[in-house]
């Protein structure tokens, strides 16, 4: 294209100076034809006042001397006048012909002088004076008609060189005329060829662009001729393509980040590890697309760092997986802090990628929170390639999980905390409740024994008389044995408000139990309960034996009393943290759930005239002096299991 | 209206400048000693030089006769004139004017002659072959043109010319002499030498054609008088610029244009000859001025 506007340019231009040159030529032949003709014109002026001068001066010849006659020195300046004339058409250019002939005329000027000065000068008779005068006269008529005769050749030939002129200019206006209107010509048609050229290409490639503004990016046009449009058309599609590309590259990004939002919200709004998990592994997922992933956390209870979720697209984990002690784990950590990628010939593989198979590669991001190192990210054969990119959405995505399983961390230890603060304060209430009520007991019980001790004296004393009447006797017995029930709730009271100092010693759980169970054996029989126990092996630990049996006792006689119809009484012992437990277990009537949180407060009964509603409040008070626990979950209907938990003897 | 007193100021300011510098016209008249358009021409670059150097205009005026000179000086209202040596010697006498300065030619001199010629042809080479003959004077007022011939013919016998020439008449100038020697319409004819010369150099022809026959002692070329009531400033400045108008390159120029060398200054003894030969032929100059009005037509 360039090279056809090149060449059309060329030809224009050489139209152009071609005309320009025509039309110099034509301003300097016309130019020259001018100056020629107002030379001619001007010689012309030069011979009128050449022919005016001389006439003058003829015309003074004539009146000298006379009263119309002029004055000599306008004689002089009139004839001066005409020398000047003279002289003046001398000086231009002539043919050879014509300044001879102005030679002559100039000789003859000359001689009118002489014979015009001899006339005014001489003085003579009047004969030769008018002699004088006639040669004078003469000289000038010869003057004249030379000067008239080369007025008519100048003025033919002045004539001849102004048609001439007219003539070479009427030509030179038709041959411009032609080539302005040629050049117009050609310029109309190389505009017209030239802008089809141009606007061919153009249309395609405005095309082009609208229909990648309307979002066909990677949109090529095929533009063949002419080379620079061809050029172009390739730099389009270049650009087109770019741009599919960096789109692509874009919504990839945005939708990469929209998964790193959503996976990062979600991690943050839930307290559940294995949904945060989840979450994490599906994330990471999204954004590396791999074939095979293990997410390593430290097991808080061996220090090992082993697998918690696998995703496998291909079998790439042999069952259990790996594991890593922390220093081996920390070695590495230490020597590579940043996340990297390792080959299978890669030594740092070999201690990583223990446990898989199928890979040849893989990508390890360590999970770390306040410099303490949660686990490991490891990524098999990752399809892509790790960008600084990936690895920084990565460092966000294991952030985020590292902080999230932390604040689950924080979260169950607050939670434990809040259960721990619970307890205590609902043991204070108790343990407050206990202390009022013992004391207001204690307080009762030995105002009322000295009554009741004189009442069973007196009943005695009444039941030794023989003369009784049968009725009497029998109800002094009665008399007597509700006395004596007094007196048993009495000692009970005291009991329960009596601070007796625990007599610690070693003692065996399981064989404690034991002794109770042979104590109640006979109960069990006549309930119809059936009795099984499950006694683990248990570490000895530091108790008030015999208080510790009132306590069984206790448990295990609600228990019996809780199935009227009989039913299964399961003991059970084990050890738990640095606890030893014991569970009482019943599949009784259960316990109401809004009279539960009441059950250890002293004299609540349920049993009606059966018991005192002192023996959980005695048994709480036990455990919590042993530093135990009693726990009691009950189901209405199916049963209640009291727990009683006791420390492990330090040592032990 | 302030803008039009302003150019009334400015105009009454610059006038009485632009009259100061308007000064009086020196009117130099030319006697035709010569063709007198030629005469003309050859005294304009000295007018103009004048201008320049006087601050006034000079203007030339050519008197057609010597014969007049005295009369139309004074019509005229000329300051000055070149005149002959005996139309100088007359102006001095009858109107008073001051010789000033005398023209000095190329070979150095300032005088020349006079010269009594004749056609090569003619047969005439002496007086006594001028008899009959018809002889064409400059003018009854010049020295070498008239009163000469007349001191060489009465030297050699002829004392009255009237009847010793079959006619004789006044050319009024030099080279028109010359031309009716040269043309036929004279056997004789007088001329100055230095016309002669710058005709014969004109037309080289002449030379053989011609004869000269007698010559008369050297006199002043040409003679500037003044008018002696012109200021002596003026007087002074007129002499000192021609005397030393050979020492600007104007004035070189100039005298180049008139083919002269330059001027000297003239006085009284330029004129001795004109008292010999009018004591010689026995002429008072009053009937002899008489006798010129009487010859002017």
């Amino acid at each position: 294209m360039r090279n056809k506007i090149l060449r059309y340019l060329a030809i224009i231009f050489l139209l152009f100076a071609a005309g320009g040159g025509l039309v110099f030529y034509a301003m300097q032949k016309t130019t020259s034809d001018l100056q020629i003709l107002i030379s001619l014109h001007r010689v012309e002026t030069f011979r009128q006042d050449l022919i005016i001068s001389i006439k003058t001066v003829q015309n003074n010849l004539f009146t000298i001397g006379t009263t119309f006659g002029p004055e000599l020195d306008i004689i002089v300046k009139n004839v001066l006048s005409l020398d000047e004339a003279v002289n003046r058409c001398q000086q231009c250019h002539h043919s050879p012909e014509l300044t001879k002939r102005l030679q002559r005329l100039k000789d003859y000027v000359e001689k009118y002088k002489d014979a015009l000065s001899a006339f005014i000068t001489t003085t003579a008779n009047p004969e030769r004076l008018e002699r004088l005068k006639e040669i004078a006269a003469e000289v000038g008529n010869i003057v004249l008609h030379e000067a008239e005769e080369m007025t008519f050749i100048a003025h033919k030939k002045l004539q001849q060189k102004t048609e001439e002129a007219i003539a070479r200019a009427n030509k030179i206006k038709v041959f411009l005329v032609l080539t302005l209107f040629g050049t117009m010509i050609f310029g109309f048609f190389v505009a017209l060829t030239l802008t089809k050229d141009i606007m061919r290409p153009v249309e395609k490639l405005k095309m082009a662009v609208e229909k990648m503004a309307a979002g066909q990016l990677g949109y090529s046009v095929d533009i063949p001729d002419p080379p620079e449009f061809s050029l172009l058309a390739r730099s389009f599609n270049h650009l087109s393509q770019a741009l599919k590309t960096q789109m692509e590259k874009t919504q990839e990004y945005v939708h990469r980040l929209r998964e790193l939002h959503r996976v990062t919200l979600l991690m943050h709004l839930t307290t559940d590890r294995e949904t945060i998990i989840g979450e994490f592994i599906s994330g990471v997922n999204e954004v590396l697309r791999v074939k095979g992933l293990i997410l390593l956390m430290q097991d808080e209870d061996n220090d090992l760092y082993k697998p918690v979720h696998t995703l496998q697209q291909v079998p790439i984990l042999k069952e259990p997986g790996p594991s890593y002690t922390e220093e081996e784990l920390k070695e590495i950590y230490q020597h590579r802090p940043d996340d990297f990628v390792c080959r299978k010939d890669e030594e740092v593989f070999d201690r990583m990628g223990k446990g898989l198979y199928n890979a040849e590669s893989l990508y390890i991001h360590w999970i770390v929170h306040t410099d303490r190192l949660l686990g490991a990210l490891l990524v098999v054969d990752p399809e892509r390639e790790i960008t600084p990119e990936d690895s920084r959405i990565m460092d966000i995505i294991c952030n985020n999980f590292a902080v999230a399983i932390e604040n689950v961390h924080l979260y169950e230890n607050l939670q434990r905390q809040m259960e721990a603060l619970k307890e205590a304060q609902d043991q204070l209430i108790q343990a407050a409740k206990l202390a009022a009520i013992g004391e207001l007991a204690a307080t009762i019980a030995h105002e009322l024994n000295n009554p009741l001790t004189t009442i069973l004296g007196y009943t005695e004393l009444m039941k030794e008389e023989e003369q009784l009447p049968e009725h009497v006797k029998k109800d002094l017995d009665i008399l007597e044995s509700e006395s004596l029930r007094a007196r048993d709730i009495v000692r009970q009271l005291l009991e329960f408000s009596r601070k007796r100092p625990l007599q610690l010693s070693e003692v065996d759980l399981n064989d404690t139990i034991q002794e109770v169970i042979t104590f109640v054996s006979p109960n069990l029989r006549k309930s119809s309960v059936r009795l099984v126990t499950e006694f683990a092996p248990l570490p000895s630990i530091m108790a008030d034996r015999d208080q510790l049996k009132q306590v069984f006792l206790n448990l295990i006689n609600n228990a019996i009393q809780a199935m009227p119809e009989g039913g299964t009484l399961s003991i059970k012992t084990g050890v738990e943290g640095h606890e030893v437990l014991a569970d009482v277990s019943d599949t009784g009537v259960g316990i109401p759930e809004d009279i539960l949180p009441r059950i250890f407060e002293p004299f609540f009964s349920t049993k009606k005239e059966k018991g005192t509603g002192l023996g959980l409040s005695i048994s709480y008070r036990i455990v919590e002096e042993h530093g135990g626990r009693i726990l009691v979950k009950s189901i209405p209907g199916k049963g209640t299991t009291f727990r009683v938990l006791l420390p492990i003897r330090k040592g032990a | 209206m302030k803008i039009g007193r302003w150019i009334v100021l400015l105009v009454l300011l610059i006038l009485p400048i632009h009259v100061m510098g308007q000064e009086k016209e020196l009117l130099i008249g030319l006697i035709p000693e010569q063709n007198i358009f030629r005469q003309y021409k050859r005294y304009l670059p000295l007018a103009d030089y004048l201008s320049e150097r006087l601050k006034r205009p000079v203007r030339l005026t050519i008197l057609s006769r010597y014969g007049d000179i005295v009369k139309r000086f004074r019509s005229r209202g000329m300051d000055g004139a070149f005149f002959g040596v005996l139309t100088g010697y007359i102006a001095i006498k009858r109107l008073g004017v001051e010789p000033i300065v005398v023209p000095i030619e190329m070979d150095g001199t300032s005088e020349t002659y006079g010269y009594i010629i004749v056609r090569a042809d003619s047969g005439i080479r002496s007086v006594e072959d001028m008899r009959g003959k018809v002889i064409a004077f400059v003018d009854k007022a010049t020295l070498r043109g008239y009163l000469f011939p007349l001191v060489f013919l009465k030297r050699h016998g002829v004392k009255d010319i009237r009847g010793f020439f079959r006619e004789y008449y006044f050319t009024g100038s030099n080279d028109a002499s010359v031309m009716a020697v040269v043309d036929g319409r004279a056997d004789i004819g007088v001329v100055k030498a230095d016309i002669f010369e710058a005709i014969l150099q004109r037309d080289p022809t002449l030379r053989k054609e011609l004869s000269v026959i007698a010559k008369s002692p050297p006199m002043p070329v040409s003679i500037l008088c003044i008018r002696s009531e012109l200021p002596e400033s003026l007087k002074r400045t007129i002499r000192e610029s021609l005397v030393n108008l050979n020492s600007d390159s104007m004035g070189i120029k100039v005298l180049q244009q008139m083919r002269l060398k330059g001027f000297r200054e003239a006085s009284m003894e330029d004129f001795i000859t004109v008292e010999e030969f009018f004591t010689e032929l026995g002429l008072e100059l009053h009937t002899y001025l008489e006798e010129l009005l009487e010859t002017a037509r």
